[in-house]
């Protein structure tokens, strides 16, 4: 495909120009500002417009502004290439409110708009049906941009970007470094968690110190509510301890009231004893001293006789009490033993004991000798004789019975039984003689045990009788009773001698106590006869008159003492107090129901310090717990702002941790598919470039190599080695990046029809230099249509010089420029 | 009998889903202290005789003792009312639950488990329940003979609307109880779900999606236990989710008088969030707009959720054979369903088409 011809009808700064091209070389001369540029742009707009590539939206680039003609006409232009020996005219309007794009068959006229695929983001259709390629691949691929103030080394430079970037990515344009360098230089903005300058790091470092405020205020929340629990009970405490203090100080104010109220009825009763203690005085009567006082004397000692004989007779009534009683006991000994004398009964006592004994022996010896088989033998031995005496007997008769009948019968068996009865009873009367012999024997026997035996008994039958006369003679039931009496002589004895001993104390007491007695009641009566002698003396009738004179008297010095004691009670007692405070404190206590009281609360007061020292304490460390529990609500923030605050800085943190993640996938797919890449065409485009330098360079240099340090060996055949890249000479260098160049459109783009554009990209070749690189571009325009672009003459003249065929358009010239 | 029926203040929350700043948050915080002071200052002057708080009436994981003392003397000032609270999943009444550590006034009655408290001189009881802990699969409890001679109020944090991990309760179970009044709590937007039963919702709002009107309601039953209901708004302030798409034809101060327009009458006071969705423009930057707008509103924040105006189908289309298209193939289907990849797509090709564009 080639372009043919270009209409500006108005686009820049030219409006109303034609340019015609033709297929292989067109060079386009014109200085600086002549509008190269423009052209080139018309032909990069027409096929694409001014649009961002690959945006949704259409957004146009700042081209579409740039290129606004002047003239502010129709911004628009025509562009007629061939392709496939068709040829095409496209119109376009790159006019925002007026776009539009036709493309005809320009033989036919036809309008073939509709065959383009239709842009939906632009809402155009597609000029560049005809052009493989998009913009961003026009532009990087089929432009050659200027080369400019660029040194050999960095050609060689470029060079291996592009091997690298080509072959890396497939594409041209896309630089793989450039693409991992923007995406590290992403990362790097957001950092790592340990660089602590880098929004990460910042971030990490913020959540890690909000955590460890979030512990420290959760720390916090739950050390306050322990404290809190505390202050409960020390408020509890306290207000027990108060309740416990209004008590007692109620007790202390009580009892202060009934001091007071004790006070102030002891003074009233003071003052009232006092104000009778006055009146008596007021009614008193005078006696004489003396005589009184020997009134009192002897009344005194009359009242003291008196209480003695009282006492006295007290004294008797226990004496003849204790007599009588001693008396009794004696008595009732005496009747407990029968009147018997003590000696016999000790002597009773001896016998007695020695009959028991006696008894026992008896007793034992019999029943030691006690046989009563004795007794049985002799009587088997007697019954064994009547058996064979009565048995015999019969016998004998049963014999002679026989034998008297044997003979009048004569019958033999008579005989027998005569003769068998007669030796029987013979037999038996036997027996009898022996046991009869047997029976004496045993009978002497038997009779001289019984005889032993009968002498024992008898005496124990005299023992009993002995015992027997003794219970009758103490009168007792039974041989335990008389042992228990007879056993208590001793104590009997000793209980006679004291009871005696005591009657005959106290009846001497009584003895004496009766002549006191008798004594006393003698003084009495002198006594009373002085007594009587006092009265008359007084000139009173009676005891009562006298006392009543003397009590008179002694009322006086005894109210007077009163009233003097009263008058000191009475100050001692309001020392230091009010009357009236005294009164209306008594009143009160009345009012309120309390007793008077004698008994200082001394220990309320004691109480109440106490529980003031306490309180103290206690209301100390409940303002210390209310004081540490707002301090450290004080010193945190709250949880809220914190918790708050953490889950910013998480949604922050996670966002650059996405996005370092992205970032890192991207780089590592683009790494991974560049590698990819480079297996399958890093050797096919090293080969296309390797035969196309071989061929530039006629066989001098037959292969390139670039290494992953982006090393560019060339082989050269002379000398049969690889050269590195930048020892080649300029030429070979430039000629090496055009080749580079040319092999990235044929491989990636694949289709050698599309034009070229070369933008002024020679400018810094001197002619040698530029003239190497002509040959070259003159090589490649034979199959493909090139326009070079120059602000300079020389390449004209070297094409001149070289005599190679191009189109030559003069943009300085007004006129339509056709082909050569 | 005249009640207040409240829920889900959650005085001391944490605005952990908002993205508020730190003024704000602290500002809407100071505002639920203030409308719940307000409430209490209605039954103050209103004579109200019981107010029921259905649960989470502060965050038990941001309060401070400070805190629920201030909640209890503000009980405490209305002592003439009876104060009834069922704690939810956010104030749950366990061990460490301020509940037990806090003393409240002799006027506030807290559940614990489900029982039935009796008012004799209002002939009314008030039955409730209080969570132990956080969760409850299923109900803990189950409803007794009620005494249908008194009002009997039901008082409870629960989920009605879903069989959720909150206490789940059908509906025609708790109709069929026979309480004359079910003040309930969990869901923060008011709504009535049969003649008596009632989520009061929060009385202000708390988040994005929070939206629309926020209060209580106040009732009152006469001497035939008739049953008169109002929901009264208490909010001061809203939560606004506009949704802005970007699209080629438009320019900042376009967006700028756009947001303007839509919320010039609220703008001062609400809480705004700004979703902007479409193509991400080159010539727009939303960062600008939005700082060029902070000033005029009370509070906003925003969310850019637009793409970059990347036709990748047709970068695909037009680099199939070089790394640009083997890219976009590879990562591809997982930017479908990963964040990350999306992400490394958009990047990567940023990247490897950076350089092409301006060249």
């Amino acid at each position: 495909m080639f372009i043919k011809d270009i209409y500006l009808v108005a686009f820049g700064k030219f409006h109303d120009k034609r340019i015609s091209l033709s297929s292989g070389l067109n060079l386009v001369y014109g200085g600086n500002e002549s509008g190269k540029t423009t052209m080139h742009k018309f032909i990069e707009g027409m096929f694409f417009g001014f649009f961002k590539p690959y945006s949704k939206n259409k957004i146009y680039t700042p081209e579409q502004l740039k290129y606004t003609p002047w003239s502010g006409s129709d911004y628009k232009g025509t562009m007629v290439y061939e392709k496939n020996n068709r040829q095409y005219r496209l119109e376009r309007s790159f006019a925002k409110n007026n776009e539009y794009v036709r493309l005809y068959d320009d033989y036919t006229g036809t309008d073939l708009t509709d065959t383009l695929d239709y842009d939906s983001s632009y809402k155009l259709p597609k000029a560049n049906k005809h052009i493989p390629v998009n913009n961003v691949l026009f532009k990087n691929t089929v432009s050659i941009g200027q080369l400019s103030n660029i040194t050999d080394q960095d050609l060689v430079r470029e060079i291996g970007d592009l091997f690298v970037d080509t072959s890396g990515t497939h594409s041209s344009g896309v630089s793989l470094k450039d693409a991992i360098d923007r995406l590290e230089k992403l990362k790097s903005k957001i950092g790592t968690k340990n660089q602590t300058r880098s929004p990460l790091g910042i971030a990490t470092a913020a959540l890690k110190t909000l955590e460890i405020e979030k512990s420290k205020s959760e720390e916090i929340s739950a050390l306050n509510k322990k404290r809190y629990i505390e202050l409960r009970k020390t408020e509890g405490a306290i207000a027990r301890l108060n309740t416990q203090k209004s008590q007692i100080q109620e007790q202390r104010e009580h009892s202060k009231l009934g001091m007071a109220r004790t006070k102030y009825e002891r003074w009233q009763n003071l003052l009232d004893e006092s104000q009778n203690l006055e009146q008596g005085l007021a009614n008193s009567t005078m006696i004489d001293e003396t005589l009184a006082s020997e009134f009192d004397k002897t009344n005194a000692a009359i009242d003291f006789t008196n209480r003695t004989l009282v006492n006295m007779s007290v004294q008797k009534e226990h004496l003849e009490r204790q007599v009588n009683s001693a008396s009794a006991q004696l008595n009732e000994i005496n009747q407990n033993v029968k009147n018997i004398p003590i000696e016999e009964m000790v002597e009773d006592k001896t016998v007695l004991e020695s009959t028991i004994k006696k008894l026992e022996n008896i007793t034992a010896e019999r029943e030691s000798i006690e046989d009563s088989s004795i007794e049985k033998k002799y009587e088997s031995v007697r019954k064994l004789q009547r058996l064979f005496s009565v048995f015999g007997t019969i016998s004998a008769m049963i014999a002679v019975i026989s034998i008297i009948l044997h003979f009048p019968t004569d019958q033999r068996n008579l005989l027998y039984v005569a003769i068998g009865f007669a030796l029987l009873g013979t037999v038996l009367l036997a027996m009898w003689a022996i046991t009869n012999r047997k029976r004496k024997q045993v009978e002497e026997e038997f009779e001289r045990y019984d005889t032993i035996y009968s002498r024992y008994a008898n005496m124990a039958i005299v023992c009993e009788i002995d015992i027997e006369q003794f219970k009758k003679k103490y009168g007792c039931k039974n041989l335990t009773e008389l042992e228990d009496l007879l056993s208590n002589t001793q104590m009997i004895t000793s209980k006679i001698y004291e009871l005696e001993k005591q009657e005959t104390v106290y009846s001497s007491s009584l003895a004496e106590l009766n002549e006191r007695i008798a004594q006393l009641n003698q003084d009495l009566e002198n006594l009373k006869t002085n007594a009587d002698s006092y009265l008359e003396k007084a000139g009173v009738k009676t005891l009562e008159e006298f006392t009543t004179s003397t009590l008179a008297m002694r009322e006086q010095a005894v109210f007077r003492a009163r009233l003097e004691a009263n008058k000191e009670q009475l100050n001692a007692l309001l020392s230091g107090i009010d009357i009236e405070v005294m009164e209306s404190e008594a009143k009160q206590a009345i009012s309120l129901g309390i007793s008077p009281s004698s008994i200082e609360s001394s220990g309320a007061d004691e109480a109440i310090d106490r529980s003031n020292d306490e309180l103290l304490q206690l209301t100390s460390e409940a303002a210390a717990l209310r004081a540490a529990i707002n301090e450290a609500e004080s010193s945190v923030r709250p949880l809220n702002e914190i918790v708050e605050e953490i889950v910013q800085v998480k949604t922050k943190l996670n966002d650059y941790e996405t996005e370092l993640k992205a970032y890192s996938l991207a780089i590592e797919k683009i790494n991974s598919l560049s590698q990819d890449i480079s297996e399958s065409f890093a050797e096919a485009f090293n080969s296309y470039v390797s035969a196309m330098i071989s061929e530039i360079t006629k066989g001098k240099y037959t292969r390139v190599l670039v290494n992953d340090r982006i090393q560019i060996k060339v082989e050269d055949k002379e000398l049969d080695q690889f050269v590195d890249v930048s020892s080649l000479s300029g030429g070979t260098i430039d000629q090496l990046y055009f080749c580079v160049r040319f092999a990235i459109m044929d491989l990636i783009i694949k289709d050698k029809q599309i034009p070229v554009f070369l933008d002024d990209c020679m400018l810094q070749y001197d002619d040698a230099r530029l003239g190497n690189i002509l040959n070259l571009i003159c090589e490649k325009a034979k199959d493909r249509q090139i326009i070079l672009f120059s602000c300079r003459n020389a390449e004209r003249l070297l094409l001149d010089s070289k005599g190679y065929p191009y189109n030559f358009v003069n943009l300085s010239s007004p006129q339509l420029v056709t082909a050569q | 009998m005249k009640f207040i029926h409240v829920s889900d203040l959650h005085l001391c929350s944490g605005f952990v889903s908002t993205s508020l700043s730190p003024e704000i948050a602290d500002a809407h915080r100071a505002q639920l202290w203030k409308t719940f002071q307000d409430i209490i200052g209605l039954c103050r002057d209103e004579s109200v005789d019981v107010l029921l708080v259905s649960g989470d009436l502060f965050e038990s994981a941001y309060s401070r003792i400070s805190d629920i003392k201030s909640i209890s003397d503000i009980f405490a000032s209305i002592p003439d009312t009876r104060i009834f609270i069922s704690p939810g999943n956010h104030d749950c009444i366990n061990n460490s639950s301020y509940y037990n550590i806090v003393q409240f006034p002799p006027n506030t009655h807290v559940f614990r488990k489900y029982e039935e408290v009796h008012i004799p001189e209002l002939n009314c009881s008030v039955h409730g329940f209080g969570w132990d802990k956080n969760r409850f699969k299923e109900m803990p409890f189950a409803f007794g003979e009620i005494d249908s001679s008194r009002i009997n109020i039901l008082c409870l944090h629960c989920d009605i609307f879903t069989q959720s991990d909150y206490l789940p309760i059908n509906r025609n179970d708790l109709a069929m109880v026979g309480f004359d009044y079910c003040a309930l709590g969990h869901i923060h937007k008011a709504q009535q779900l049969g003649q008596n039963i009632f989520y009061s919702g929060s009385p202000e709002p708390l988040n994005f999606g929070e939206e629309g009107q926020h209060g209580f309601v106040r009732g009152t039953f006469d001497e035939n236990k008739k049953a008169s209901l109002t929901f009264s708004s208490a909010n001061h302030r809203e939560f606004v989710t506009l949704h802005i798409k970007i699209d080629a034809e438009m320019d900042m101060d376009f967006i700028k008088n756009e947001i303007l327009k839509s919320c010039q009458e609220t703008m001062s006071k609400d809480i705004f969030r700004i979703i902007f969705t479409g193509i991400a423009h080159p010539h727009i930057s939303i960062e600008n707009v939005m700082l060029e707008l902070k000033d005029d509103f009370y509070s906003l924040d925003y969310y850019d959720r637009t793409v970059p105006d990347y036709d990748i189908k047709k970068i695909y289309q037009d680099n199939k054979d070089n790394i640009v298209g083997k890219f976009i193939y590879s990562l591809t289907q997982d930017a479908t369903k990963d964040p990350i990849a999306y992400k490394a797509l958009l990047s990567g090709l940023e990247a490897l088409l950076y350089g092409q564009e301006d060249n």
